[in-house]
């Protein structure tokens, strides 16, 4: 057992699994380098999970990621006994404290490196990540299982010579329909909340509703209806979006129906009530809007043109171990700044022969 | 520009001669802290010329990597007062400014992405981190050669470099790290990402933790510390190089 215990403890194993781990990263950035698309899946999940029930499937890409996962926890276990063993030399040791502090702040450095690794162990399990949230300027988003709505105030974005140089969103998060933060997401500035980040990506524009021209004895007049809302009321009529066809066909009989469900033909049926009966109906052509006309009472509403909203896509993640692993990295890189300075490399040389 | 490059580039070929004549060797510090201050001119209206600090894109980032490693080499000559590895250094800052010459040097908007804090401190760790670590190879190399001939006293000063030079750098780099995985964490929502970038780094820094801890080990030390400094230098130009233009990532230059 004393021996088992010592070869686990050992420098050398440290630097076997080091070497292992090298060997295996290797092959880890020639499979991600060759598998770009199908590997890019692993920043979109909770990685752990994802690797134990689809990745195992998939070992052409993942063959790598197992002995990887499994030197990794030797190297921990390989640290973790190393420094109980330093420790209980150091705190039996009768030399004074000056002495021993530099050896002690090695294993603070292994401890907080444990600590770090621990984190990301959590955040490889648990939390969650959502990506590719389109939202529309004005609209609101569910985030699943949190009870929580994001709604996207204003989005606003602005370019030089094709480059990006402003995204900016305003986000409201909200409880039970009450605001409980607010805030502008862009690049490198996300919302956070409890553990929750939301971060505004990428943005574009799109379609939102449309605009007709109304008109009557060379008088014009627009008139704007959006998707979704579906009806506008203009001079004693009430005009509304019917169904939406994307395939649009007709049958013997002259009946609309759609021939699949591809967007080969689009088509939006538009109904003209008066007094709550349907008095003019026609079919708007997506690819084809300009010959869309329809008349009644006089009057002739025409397609003018696509009304287009800015949309932003938001990324919404839970990440439950990154305060973990950043308390763990604050105190590795504190302990390895001390080392910088620390006097007393001689005798921690001395005291480590005996490990070998 | 092209001007002041080139006279970098002349000014350190003239440092490097003057280290193999004996009649001009004393003006040799004189000679490298003058290329020193031209490259930094360079450097610095570079910066002026496109608003933020140098460090974008390849062009940028080998004028930095040079000028890091001449800054540490400067550092080290005040420091031990006598020549270490300075031409083996020098070689690579001219190796680096030449690549430069042939680099896209275009001025373009920054991405909005690397208008950040974060970026600027990730990248200069890093690039100091490649510089000691670079350092601790020519000393390696430097050691190898003068293993034979060498006095034991300056043969245990390089030695003294090659490990001060590794943990100086694992230190550096271990914060790029951490500077990268905040910015990364703020940017895009997540502090690792699944890349070749990130692995490889991972790999250097896995490669320095292992040097340092040799250390400690009997029959690590002279030769074989040597060699390993030596090999250390193609881990950090695979990292720097290598993955940013060979292989797809998020660091593509």
């Amino acid at each position: 057992m004393k021996t088992f215990w010592k070869s686990l403890s050992s420098l050398r194993l440290t630097i076997i699994l080091i070497t292992l781990l090298i060997l295996v990263t290797f092959g880890g950035i020639f499979t991600l380098s060759a598998y770009r698309e199908e590997m890019g899946k692993m920043d979109r999940v909770i990685f752990l999970p994802w690797l134990f029930r689809e990745g195992a499937g998939e070992t052409g890409l993942t063959w790598w990621i197992f002995p990887l996962l499994l030197f990794l926890s030797f190297f921990a276990l390989n640290t973790a006994i190393c420094t109980i063993d330093a420790l209980k030399d150091i705190l039996s040791s009768d030399k004074p404290w000056r002495r021993r502090l530099r050896r002690l702040v090695v294993q603070v450095v292994h401890m907080s490196f444990l600590l770090a690794l621990g984190g990301h162990l959590v955040s490889s399990l648990y939390g969650f990540r959502s990506p590719q949230n389109y939202i529309l300027e004005g609209r609101t988003l569910e985030i699943p299982g949190k009870g929580l709505t994001l709604r996207l105030n204003e989005l606003r974005v602005s370019s030089r010579d094709g480059v990006l140089t402003e995204m900016r969103g305003d986000i409201s998060l909200m409880k039970d329909g009450r605001v409980i933060k607010r805030k502008w997401v862009s690049p490198n500035h996300p919302l956070l909340y409890r553990g929750i980040a939301v971060y505004l990506l990428h943005h574009g524009m799109a379609p939102a509703g449309i605009e007709l021209n109304l008109s009557k004895g060379g008088r014009k007049e627009t008139i704007s209806l959006a998707f979704g809302d579906g009806a506008v009321s203009f001079r004693g009529y009430r005009l509304r979006l019917a169904e939406f066809l994307p395939d649009l066909a007709t049958d013997r009989e002259g009946r609309a129906f759609s021939a699949s469900s591809e967007f080969r033909n689009p088509a939006q049926r538009l109904v003209v009530y008066k007094e709550g009966k349907p008095i003019a109906s026609g079919w708007l052509l997506y690819l084809h809007p300009f010959g869309f006309s329809l008349d009644f009472d006089g009057y002739t509403l025409s397609f003018s043109r696509i009304l287009y909203r800015p949309y932003g896509v938001l990324e919404i993640n839970e990440d439950q171990g990154a305060f973990v692993a950043l308390v763990g990295t604050i105190i590795f890189m504190t302990a390895l700044s001390l080392l910088l300075f620390l006097k007393g490399e001689e005798a921690e040389l001395v005291s480590q022969k005996g490990i070998e | 520009m092209d001007l002041l490059l080139y006279t970098s580039i002349l000014s350190y070929l003239l440092a490097l001669v003057s280290i193999h004549l004996k009649r001009v060797e004393r003006y040799f510090p004189s000679i490298l802290l003058l290329a020193w201050a031209i490259h930094t001119a360079l450097l610095v209206l570079r910066g002026l010329a496109t608003g933020h600090a140098p460090m974008i894109g390849r062009y940028e980032s080998l004028l930095f990597f040079g000028w890091s490693i001449t800054s540490l080499n400067l550092f080290l000559l005040y420091r031990y007062r006598f020549r270490t590895a300075d031409s083996l250094n020098i070689l690579i800052v001219l190796a680096s400014l030449l690549f430069a010459l042939y680099s896209e040097k275009g001025i373009y908007p920054v991405p909005i992405v690397l208008k950040t804090r974060w970026f600027e401190v990730h990248v200069v760790t890093s690039f100091f981190s490649y510089a000691l670590f670079t350092i601790a190879a020519t000393s390696g190399a430097f050691y190898l050669l003068m293993e034979k001939k060498g006095p034991p006293s300056r043969l245990r000063a390089l030695q003294e470099i090659i490990y001060r030079s590794a943990l100086w750098g694992f230190f550096l780099f271990s914060l790029s790290m951490t500077f990268g995985a905040i910015w990364a964490y703020l940017a895009w929502g997540r502090y690792w990402l699944w890349e070749p970038k990130t692995l490889s780094s991972m790999v250097l820094w896995l490669y320095f933790a292992g040097l340092i801890h040799t250390r400690f080990l009997k029959g690590w030390r002279g030769r074989r510390l040597g060699w390993v400094a030596v090999a250390g230098f193609g881990f950090t130009l695979f990292t720097y190089l290598g993955v940013s233009i060979l292989l797809p990532n998020s660091h593509r230059m």
